[in-house]
């Protein structure tokens, strides 16, 4: 009896210690920002887009997607999120934020002002798209929807899209903390672009950064696909467009051929001079497939094997011009002062890492070899 | 069926287990890194082996008594007086861990997952479970230790995921820091692992003393420094260096960006299963204390003694505290525990050896 009377008091004490009551967060009490954008105002201040869900009637049961777009003003991040609160009537949190957009000109200031709350907020949603976009990220915003799609959803899948393609690396807030800190690699963020033609928001190629700041340069798509492939990062698929040139063009608008990379290893082999780094040849083979060659038909081998030589020759020759890019940006995307520090450990001088960097020779050498050519020769 | 008072192999293994995994897990790998640099992980092998060799110590010393505890056996060593000072000594450190136990659970709960919840409300949470598992028979707590053990395996899964966005570059060369500092932080590593002195007063209830009691306590500091290695190793593949020593607790943190389809936050299930464990470790050091308690109050039942060490730990750790003076104050318990785990059972078995001391049979 008695231990069934100790046991009954431990139960109900134990009920009472039901914490949901203190840190409940119900979503009808809340709203979901989706996506944020952090834009560069004058008199060193920081202007915040939020596009804010609208949970109103289900869609199920014939109610519509909205955004509500608020823009505030303030010193920093979390002021501006104050700053919206005072505007907004419920409760607002970004734990379920999908992407960060940061326009060209914060950019190229120091990012950790823009990151920090992201870092030190236990709820912040680590694994956020972020990409950079070229002119203000409110006018981004701004436009809202797309048709049926909403411009944040449609940004998202767009550089979802692009990760897929080999088109732009995987950057989350997460990978952009880990890499903005480190001294031996650098990294590039995707680079959004308003088209006029189309009246939405393109993908246009990477963003290169330096530690924490945007370099201001940037890679063309095709561009951004080599400079990934060369660092081991081919995702789903890739393809490569290349001109071949007038010899291919005979009674066609262009010489132009494409493949779609199956297999792709880059490996880069370093020289060395009285324990520093001089050289470093960045060698890259492509395995792929013919998808696109209207100008001939390969009926031998030797015609495939000219091809694959000719792209060979061709991508190095872009391989070595995205190169010079990254010195131009002295943007150490490849990691190659994570590889010194790695395996060559006596050649590493982290201090003086961003002068060496600049100063190296860098080389692509890009061999294609070409295995299938689709359903027909 | 009656429960019997005896744990066997197993349940040995996993009461020293689980008594050493705990509240330490989290904070490791960062007070690692700032001690021994991207070798830390090399330092708790290393941490292994030295506890190994202490495990034989503590091993060596409770075989020679082997149907008593610490608090039974100190007498016949030193003398009443002193060992009843040991005694004391040996309850205020397993309370005093228990303390540090409850406050390090309480912020950390507080900063990652329940921001508003009154503090008493956590650490009742941890101290009416707790209670009412180390009220139990030794026998219980065995079987207990041993069902949420599986739990251990959700959580390497987790932390294993992590390992494909891994950059092995992040750890290489091995052993940079140089031999001198990795030897060093080894000290480091032997305070978040301990618990194995929970040996001295749990092996009286070994079923088969002896070499297979050996046997589980080894294998225990297998699998906790395994798991620790790995802990740790994974979250240095996983973070750039200066990232680890801004991230106080780089496993949750690192475990936050991961999401799936249906769980969104693996962080929190993380904690959620880390909680055990620091619920298994407060157990363990509130079952040395009241145990210590009952022997020198002379009492029959060990009930009374168990809830005074839980409501005089409860109410140190009720003390306003924030991340910087738990910090303060767990280092001051790092450098005590030297004592209880080292330092008084070696010199206890020194005496016993010197003095011929051992348990008539």
């Amino acid at each position: 009896m008695k231990k069934i009377l100790n046991q009954l008091i431990i139960y109900s004490m134990s009920v009472l210690l039901m914490t949901g009551c203190w840190d409940q967060e119900l979503l009808k009490e809340s709203k979901l920002i989706f996506g944020i954008g952090y834009d560069y105002e004058n008199n060193n201040e920081i202007r915040t887009t939020f596009t804010v869900r609208n949970l109103g009637i289900p869609v199920s049961q014939g109610g519509s997607y909205s955004n509500r777009i608020i823009s505030t003003v303030g010193s920093s991040p979390r002021d501006t999120r104050l700053n919206m609160d005072r505007i907004i009537s419920k409760q607002v949190t970004s734990s379920k934020l999908q992407l960060l957009l940061l326009g060209n000109e914060v950019a190229q200031q120091n990012i950790e002002h823009i990151f920090d709350i992201m870092y030190r907020d236990p709820k912040s949603p680590l694994d956020a798209r972020v990409a950079v976009v070229d002119g203000r990220a409110e006018d981004m915003f701004k436009i809202d929807q797309i048709e049926d799609t909403l411009v944040t959803e449609f940004m998202a899948n767009l550089i979802k899209g692009a990760e897929n393609k080999t088109e732009a690396p995987r950057m989350t807030v997460e990978k952009t903390f880990r890499y903005s800190h480190d001294v031996g690699q650098d990294y590039a963020l995707p680079y959004l672009r308003y088209s006029e033609e189309q009246g939405s928001p393109k993908i246009d190629g990477l963003a290169l950064f330096h530690h924490l700041k945007y370099t201001g340069i940037n890679l063309p798509p095709m561009d951004g696909t080599l400079l990934m492939l060369m660092s081991n990062q081919k995702s789903k698929k890739a393809n490569i467009v290349e001109d071949l040139g007038e010899n291919s063009n005979k009674g066609y608008l262009t010489g132009s051929v494409t493949i779609n990379v199956r297999n792709a290893k880059s490996d880069i082999a370093y020289s060395f001079h009285n324990n520093k780094l001089t050289k470093a040849v960045i060698n890259l083979d492509i395995k792929g497939n013919i998808e696109e060659y209207p100008q001939n038909h390969l009926f031998k081998e030797s015609q495939v094997k000219g091809i694959a030589d000719e792209l060979s020759e061709k991508l190095t020759k872009r391989g070595n011009a995205v190169l010079a890019k990254l010195q131009e940006a002295n943007c150490d995307y490849l990691g190659i002062g994570r590889d010194l520090n790695a395996y060559h450990h006596e050649a590493w001088h982290p201090k003086e890492w961003d002068k060496e960097f600049s100063g190296l020779t860098l080389e692509a050498n890009v061999k294609v070899e070409i295995s299938e050519t689709g359903i027909i020769k | 069926m009656k429960t019997t008072n005896e744990i066997n192999g197993s349940q040995l293994f996993f009461i020293i287990f689980q008594t050493q995994v705990g509240v330490g897990v989290l904070s490791l790998p960062y007070s690692l890194y700032a001690k021994a640099g991207a070798d830390g992980w090399i330092t708790l092998l290393i941490t292994g082996v030295a506890i190994q060799l202490i495990i034989f110590m503590l091993y060596f010393l409770s075989q020679r008594f082997p149907t008593l505890t610490l608090y039974e056996y100190a007498p016949k060593i030193v003398g009443k007086y002193v060992a009843f000072v040991i005694s004391i000594l040996y309850i205020a450190f397993a309370i005093a861990t228990a303390v540090i136990v409850l406050e390090l659970f309480e912020t950390t709960i507080k900063t990652w997952i329940l921001f508003r919840t009154p503090m008493l409300a956590i650490l009742l949470l941890l101290t009416v479970s707790g209670c009412y598992l180390a009220l139990g028979k030794i026998k219980v707590m065995g079987r207990f230790y041993q069902f949420v053990s599986i739990l251990i395996l959700p959580l390497v899964i987790m932390a294993a995921y992590t390992l494909k966005d891994a950059d092995i570059r992040y750890i290489l060369p091995i052993g940079q820091s140089g031999v001198g500092t990795i030897l060093k932080a080894t000290q480091q590593g032997i305070v978040s692992m301990l618990g194995f002195e929970i040996v001295l007063f749990v092996y009286p209830y070994v079923q088969n003393k002896g070499k297979s009691a050996l046997k589980s306590l080894t294998l225990a500091n297998i699998a906790v420094t395994s798991l620790y290695t790995f802990l740790t190793f994974a979250t240095y593949v996983f973070f750039s260096p200066v990232q680890l020593q801004m991230i106080p607790e780089p496993i949750v943190y690192m475990l936050k960006g991961v999401s799936f389809v249906i769980v969104d936050r693996v962080d929190l299930l993380f904690l959620s299963i880390w909680i055990v464990s620091v619920m298994t470790s407060y157990v363990s050091y509130l079952y040395i204390a009241g145990r210590g308690i009952q022997h020198i109050t002379k009492r029959k039942k060990a009930t009374w003694p168990i809830l005074i060490a839980a409501i005089i730990a409860l109410t140190f750790s009720m003390f306003s505290h924030d991340r910087y003076t738990v910090e303060m104050i767990s280092g001051y318990h790092a450098k005590a525990s030297y004592f209880f785990a080292l330092g008084f059972p070696l010199i206890l078995l020194c005496f016993s050896l010197i003095f011929k001391k051992k348990e008539e049979l």
